[in-house]
C-alpha cells in the first residue's frame, strides 16, 4: 500500500499515463488475447510431437496378432447372442461373456453397482460390470493395464461397440499364452456407459460408499477431510428422507489386480471402419498424458490405419499454408469445446481423475454422425486384423512401462494429431485477458485515490459543463471523469468507506451462489410433489425463478444492509474487488481447465470493461448507456449464456426448422444440459455446474448490482 | 675448420633424427613389460530400454575372456539383470545381435557387482582398492604396478559426467583423480581406457596420469547411437561402437599380431555416425607397435626349462624367528596437551 497511498501520487507520471490509456490498453489486452490464441493454430507457433518417455520404445517389436478369425468369430457370435436373448432388453449379456472369458483361461469377476439417482423419486438403478484377469507370468501383480469396452444394447440409440468387444476377446486370447508381459491386463466391459466405468474405478480404488475414509491396500490417496467432491453429503443437507447416501454405490470388487498405469477403451462398432478417431477429453477438462496420445497416433500410423483427432485427419496433409492454419484453429477450437463442459467424451475420461492415463479409439465409418470428412471414401477399411496389430503394440508399448507416464506434458491443446501447444504457450491469452481486468481494476483503485488530491472546484467547473452539453459525442468520457471528480466534496466529511458493509453484501451474495448450487434438490422434490413434473422441468424453471427473484432482489441488498447512502468510493471498491475476483476465478480455472476460464474470461471481460460505478443524472444518451450495458448483463447471466447457447447450437444441427421449434428445441436441450451437469456433478464429481453457481452466478450479481444501483452525486 | 665439421655433422645428424618422425623410442621401451592383465568392465545404467547396454558390456566380456583373461581377473559391473526382466521375450539370454546367433549370458558368466551394487561409490572404491575388509577377491582388483588393465565403460552420459543407475554420476574429474591414485599406489602399469557413451570423450580429457591410452565413442557434442533392433525382442540390441568394435574382436585370437591402432580405428564416421576420439599423450609407447593383446589378452608367463626340476628337494626355509626374546614394545597415550596452563583469554 507504501505506494498506492501515497497522497502524491496523483502527479506521478505513470498514474497520469495510466488515466489516459486505461481503456485502449484493455481494449488491445482483448484482442491481443484473442489474436494470440488463433495464433497458436499457426504452425509457427506450436510445435511437433515427440515423446518424452524412453522407456515407451514405441514400435520397435514385430507384431505377432494372427486371432483375427477368432475377432469374426466373437463378433459374429455375440451378434447373435444379442439377438436372440438380448433383443428387447438393455441388460447385458453377463453369462455370455462370463464364460467366454472363462474359455480364455482369464481371471474372470462381475460386478455389480447401484445408483440411487439423487434428483426426482428415488429410483435406482443396477448394474454389472464384467471384467477379467490376464496375470502376468513372470511378476507379481503390482501394475495392470486396461482394455475396456462399454456395452450398449442393440436398441441404444448410440453406436454399437459390438466389434470392440469381439476384438478385445480376440486379443486376450492372442495375449494370454504369451510370455512378457511385465504387467496384468484387465479386460474390462461396463454397462451404462460411463456409470458402468465410474463404479468399477471406485470400487478398484477402494471408494467405497459407506466408508469416510478411502484408505485401502494401496494406500490412502484421498485425505479424509477433503472438502467438496463428496457432492453426495451436499445432498444430505436438503434431503428430508434422511439417510440419503453417495448416489452411486461403487459395491466391492472379488478381485484386483496391481495399480494401472494406463487404459486404452474401444469402441468399435464394426470391424470394417474407414478410420479411428482418438478421444482424449476427460472430466472436468482434464487430458492424458501427452506421451499416450502421441503413442496411440504413432502406433495407429504404423500399423496402417488411418486415424484423425477432430479436425486434423492423418490422410489430409495439405502443403497450404493457410489451410492448414485454419484446420489448426478448427481442431483446437473442437477441443476446446469438448473440455468447457468437462463432460469427458468415452469412458477413458473417468480414469485420468485417479491419475490413470487413458484415451479411446473409436471406429468411424464413411458416413459416421460426427461429420463427413473429405476424401474419406477413398480410404481402405480396416479390419480386425489392423485393428488387433494396433492394439498389440500400443499395449506392447505400455507394457515396456517402467513408472507412470509423468515426463510429457498433461496440459495442452492440440492443434493437430502430430502438433500439439504446450501450457506455457496458451496461458498467455489467458493472461492478457485477465490484464486487461485488472488494469481496469488498477485504474479505478488510482481514480479513487486521486479524488482527495482535485480542488474542488474543478470538480464544480466539470459538472456544469457537463450539465450544459447533455448528449454531447464524448458525454460517456466526461461521465467518466466526472465519476473520479464527484465525491471530493464529500471526501472530507464522510471518508468512511464502510468495509463492514461492503463485505456483508459480498458474503451474502456468494452465499446465495451456494444456496443456489445445491438448490435443485428442492426443486425437483417440489416439482414432482406438487407439480407432478419430471425433475429436469422442474430444476429448469426453479432456476429460472431464483434467477429472476435475485435480478429483483439483489439490487436492493445494499441498500437494505445500511441505514446511509452507498457512497461512490465504495461501490468503486466492490467493483474493483469484484474484478480482482473475476481474474482470479478465470486463471485458476484456467490453470485447471483451460477452456472453461478461457470462455469466462472471454465472455466477462468486456462486460468487466464496461462496468463502472454510474451517477444519476446525465442525458438521454447515458441513459440509453446503462440500459444498454443491462442488456448485456442480463444476456450473460450463465442461465441466459447456456439457453442461448442451446439455441443456437440446435439452430445449427436443424437449420431446416423455424424459429418457434427452434426455441422449443433449444429450450429443451438447454433443461437437458442443466440437468446432465448438475446429475454430472453429483455422480462424477463434474464441478462445472458448481462453478456456475458457486462462483459465477455471485460474479453476476455483483456486476448487476453495481449497473443497477446510480450513485446521488448531487450533495 | 675441423670444429665447424663436426658441428655440421651433428647439425645433419640431428636434422635426420628430426625427419624420422621425432625422437625414435628405443625398442627396449616398446615392448610392454607387464605380468599380469585386468579387466573391469561397467555397464552403468538399468531399465529394459537400456538393454543395448548390458549387450554391449556382456559382448565385450565375452571378447577378453576369449582372449585369455581368466573369470578371476574380470571384474563385471552390471546394473540391471535383462535376462530375467519379465519384458524380454526370451527369457535368461541376452542377444548382441538381431540374427540371435550368440547368447552372451551363457552358463560361464561371473557378475561381480550386479543391480544397486554398482554406484559411484563402490566403482571408485573398486578401483583405487579402498574396499572394505570383507570384501570378497571377486570384488576386489587386486592388480599391482605390472598390471595392464582395461576399462570399458558403457551407459548414458554427458559432457563431464557418466550416469550411474538413475540417481548418481560419476565425473570426469572424479575419475581422473581416482586413476592417479591407482597410479601413485602403482596398480597398474598401464591403462587402456574405452568408453561407449554420449559425450564419450570428455570423460578422458581431465586425466593426467601416465601411462593411459583412452578411445571414445563420440567427441563432445555428439550421441552414441545404437547399431539396430531386434524387432522380436523389441528393443536397440547393441550401440554402434561396440557393435563395430566386437566384429574387429571377433578376428582377433591370443596369437595375432593386430596392434592398437587398428584397434582405435575400428569405426570410422562413417560407420559410427560419431567421430571417435583417442586420447595418446599419456600413453608412451607407440599405438602402432603395440599389440592388442597386450591389453585384451592375457600374459601367461612361460619358463622353458631342459633341466629336469627335482621337486623332492625343497629348500627347508630359513626360520626367521627373530625378535622373540624381545618383549613387545608398550603402547601408551602422549601425556595431555597441558591446557591448564594456557590462560583463556575472556
Amino acid at each position: 500500500m507504501g505506494l498506492l497511498s501515497d497522497p502524491e501520487y496523483g502527479s506521478v507520471k505513470w498514474v497520469r499515463l495510466l488515466n489516459r490509456i486505461h481503456g485502449p490498453l484493455c481494449l488491445l489486452c482483448y484482442a491481443g488475447a484473442l489474436v494470440w490464441f488463433l495464433m497458436l493454430g499457426n504452425k509457427e507457433f506450436n510445435n511437433e510431437t515427440y515423446f518424452s518417455e524412453n522407456a515407451l520404445l514405441p514400435g520397435l517389436v514385430t507384431n505377432e496378432f494372427n486371432a483375427e478369425q477368432s475377432s469374426r468369430q466373437f463378433y459374429n457370435e455375440f451378434l447373435q447372442e444379442l439377438e436372440d436373448k438380448y433383443y428387447d432388453t438393455d441388460e447385458m449379456p453377463v453369462p455370455w461373456l462370463v464364460a467366454k472369458m472363462s474359455q480364455l483361461h482369464l481371471e474372470v469377476y462381475t460386478h455389480n453397482f447401484t445408483l440411487n439417482y439423487p434428483l426426482g423419486q428415488g429410483q435406482i438403478y443396477k448394474g454389472t460390470n464384467v471384467y477379467g484377469i490376464l496375470r502376468a507370468p513372470r511378476t507379481s501383480s503390482l501394475e495392470a493395464l486396461v482394455v475396456t469396452a462399454p456395452y450398449r444394447s442393440i436398441s441404444s440409440h448410440q453406436k454399437g461397440t459390438a466389434a470392440g468387444i469381439a476384438l478385445m476377446l480376440a486379443f486376450a486370447q492372442f495375449a494370454r499364452p504369451q510370455k512378457y508381459w511385465a504387467k496384468d491386463i484387465i479386460f474390462l466391459v461396463t454397462e451404462h456407459e460411463q456409470l458402468g466405468m465410474q463404479a468399477w474405478l471406485e470400487a478398484y480404488h477402494g471408494l467405497q460408499s459407506d466408508a469416510e475414509t478411502f484408505y485401502t491396500s494401496l494406500g490412502s490417496f484421498w485425505k479424509p477431510d477433503t472438502p467438496a467432491f463428496d457432492f453426495g453429503r451436499v445432498g444430505d443437507v436438503f434431503n428430508w428422507g434422511g439417510g440419503h447416501q453417495k448416489c452411486l454405490d461403487p459395491g466391492k470388487l472379488k478381485g484386483r489386480s496391481g495399480s494401472i498405469q494406463a487404459a486404452i477403451n474401444l469402441e468399435f462398432h464394426a470391424p470394417k471402419i474407414k478410420y479411428i478417431e482418438v478421444k482424449v477429453e476427460g472430466l472436468n477438462g482434464q487430458l492424458p498424458n501427452l506421451d499416450l496420445v502421441n503413442l496411440v497416433h504413432k502406433l495407429c500410423v504404423k500399423s496402417g490405419i488411418h486415424h484423425s483427432y477432430k479436425n486434423s485427419y492423418s490422410w489430409m496433409r495439405t502443403r497450404n499454408k493457410m489451410d492448414e492454419w485454419t484446420n489448426g484453429i478448427w481442431t483446437m477450437l473442437g477441443m476446446v469445446s469438448a473440455q468447457i463442459a468437462g463432460v469427458p467424451n468415452g469412458n477413458h475420461g473417468l480414469f485420468h481423475r485417479f491419475g490413470i492415463e487413458a484415451v479411446t479409439l473409436e471406429g468411424r465409418d464413411a458416413n459416421d454422425p460426427a461429420g463427413i470428412p473429405p476424401k474419406v471414401n477413398a480410404l481402405t477399411t480396416a479390419n480386425f486384423y489392423r485393428l488387433g496389430v494396433a492394439l498389440e503394440s500400443i499395449l506392447r508399448s505400455l507394457n515396456n512401462l517402467l513408472e507412470r507416464f509423468h515426463q510429457s506434458y498433461f496440459f495442452y491443446l492440440l492443434a493437430a494429431t502430430n502438433r500439439f501447444i504446450s501450457i506455457g504457450q496458451y496461458m498467455p491469452s489467458l493472461c492478457l485477458l485477465c490484464v486487461a481486468i485488472l488494469v481496469r481494476a488498477l485504474s479505478m483503485w488510482v481514480n479513487i485515490q486521486q479524488d482527495g488530491d482535485e480542488e474542488p472546484e474543478k470538480s464544480v467547473k466539470r459538472k456544469t459543463s457537463d450539465a450544459c452539453v447533455p448528449g454531447e459525442h464524448e458525454s460517456e468520457e466526461r461521465s467518466e471523469e466526472k465519476v473520479k471528480t464527484i465525491p471530493k466534496g464529500r471526501k472530507i466529511e464522510e471518508s468512511n468507506m464502510s468495509i463492514v458493509n461492503i463485505g456483508a453484501n459480498y458474503l451474502l451474495v456468494h452465499l446465495l451462489g451456494y444456496v443456489v448450487m445445491n438448490s435443485p434438490m428442492v426443486f425437483s422434490k417440489i416439482g414432482a410433489t406438487y407439480y407432478n413434473q419430471p425433475s429436469e422441468v422442474s430444476v429448469f424453471y426453479g432456476l429460472i425463478v431464483a434467477s429472476v427473484f435475485l435480478i429483483f432482489l439483489t439490487p436492493l441488498m445494499p441498500r437494505l444492509l445500511r441505514t446511509g447512502r452507498m457512497t461512490h468510493e465504495e461501490l468503486s471498491l466492490v467493483n474493483i474487488l469484484l474484478l480482482i475476483e473475476l481474474a482470479t476465478v478465470c486463471l485458476s480455472v484456467g490453470m485447471h481447465n483451460f477452456p472453461l476460464g478461457l470462455v469466462i474470461a472471454v465472455l466477462y471481460t468486456p462486460l468487466a470493461l464496461v462496468v463502472g460505478v454510474e451517477t444519476t443524472g446525465g442525458g438521454k444518451r447515458r441513459v440509453i448507456t446503462i440500459f444498454l450495458k443491462r442488456v448485456l448483463c442480463l444476456l450473460l447471466h450463465p442461465l441466459c449464456i447456456v439457453t442461448v447457447g442451446m439455441v443456437t447450437y440446435s439452430r445449427v444441427l436443424f437449420p431446416e426448422e423455424n424459429l418457434l421449434s427452434m426455441a422449443g428445441r433449444g429450450r429443451d436441450a438447454a433443461m437437458q444440459a442443466i440437468m446432465f451437469s448438475i446429475v454430472d456433478s453429483l455422480i462424477y464429481g463434474n464441478w462445472l455446474y458448481n462453478v456456475a453457481t458457486a462462483v459465477i452466478l455471485p460474479i453476476w450479481i455483483i456486476f448487476w448490482q453495481i449497473l443497477c444501483i446510480r450513485i446521488d452525486d448531487t450533495v | 675448420m675441423y670444429r665447424s665439421t663436426f658441428l655440421c655433422c651433428t647439425f645433419i645428424f640431428i636434422f635426420f633424427i628430426h625427419s624420422n618422425q621425432g625422437v625414435e623410442i628405443p625398442e627396449k621401451f616398446q615392448k610392454s613389460n607387464h605380468t599380469n592383465n585386468w579387466a573391469v568392465l561397467v555397464d552403468t545404467s538399468r531399465f529394459w530400454f537400456n538393454y543395448r547396454h548390458v549387450a554391449n558390456v556382456l559382448s565385450i566380456y565375452r571378447s577378453v575372456k576369449r582372449l585369455g583373461i581368466p573369470d578371476s581377473q574380470i571384474i563385471l559391473m552390471i546394473s540391471d539383470d535383462m535376462a530375467c526382466n519379465p519384458r524380454n521375450p526370451r527369457p535368461a539370454t541376452i542377444f548382441n545381435n538381431a540374427h540371435e546367433q550368440i547368447n552372451v549370458y551363457g552358463d560361464d558368466v561371473e557378475v561381480d557387482y550386479r543391480g544397486y551394487e554398482v554406484s559411484v561409490e563402490n566403482f571408485i572404491r573398486l578401483l583405487t582398492g579402498r574396499v572394505p575388509p570383507d570384501t570378497p577377491r571377486s570384488k576386489r582388483l587386486l592388480t599391482d604396478e605390472g598390471s595392464n588393465i582395461l576399462i570399458y565403460l558403457t551407459g548414458h552420459g554427458g559432457d563431464g559426467f557418466l550416469k550411474f543407475q538413475d540417481s548418481e554420476e560419476v565425473t570426469s574429474q572424479e575419475l581422473a583423480d581416482a586413476l592417479e591414485q591407482m597410479w601413485q599406489k602403482k596398480r597398474y602399469n598401464e591403462i587402456f581406457f574405452i568408453i561407449d557413451t554420449c559425450q564419450a570423450s570428455s570423460m578422458y580429457e581431465k586425466f593426467y596420469s601416465p601411462n593411459i591410452l583412452a578411445t571414445a565413442s563420440s567427441l563432445v557434442g555428439e550421441d552414441s547411437l545404437s547399431h539396430h533392433v531386434d524387432s522380436a525382442i523389441g528393443v536397440y540390441i547393441i550401440d554402434r561402437y561396440t557393435y563395430y568394435v566386437l566384429e574387429f574382436l571377433e578376428n582377433v585370437h591370443p596369437t595375432s599380431k593386430r596392434t592398437m591402432s587398428e584397434f582405435l580405428a575400428v569405426c570410422p564416421k562413417s560407420a559410427c555416425l560419431s567421430t571417435v576420439g583417442v586420447r595418446r599423450d599419456l600413453f608412451k609407447r607407440d599405438p602402432d607397435k603395440v599389440p592388442i593383446t597386450d591389453f585384451f589378452g592375457s600374459v601367461r608367463p612361460v619358463i622353458i626349462t631342459t633341466e629336469p626340476i627335482n621337486i623332492i628337494d625343497i629348500p627347508k626355509r630359513k626360520k626367521t624367528n627373530t625378535n622373540k626374546s624381545a618383549t613387545p614394545e608398550k603402547h601408551e597415550y602422549m601425556p595431555q596437551f597441558p591446557m591448564h596452563l594456557l590462560q583463556t583469554t575472556k
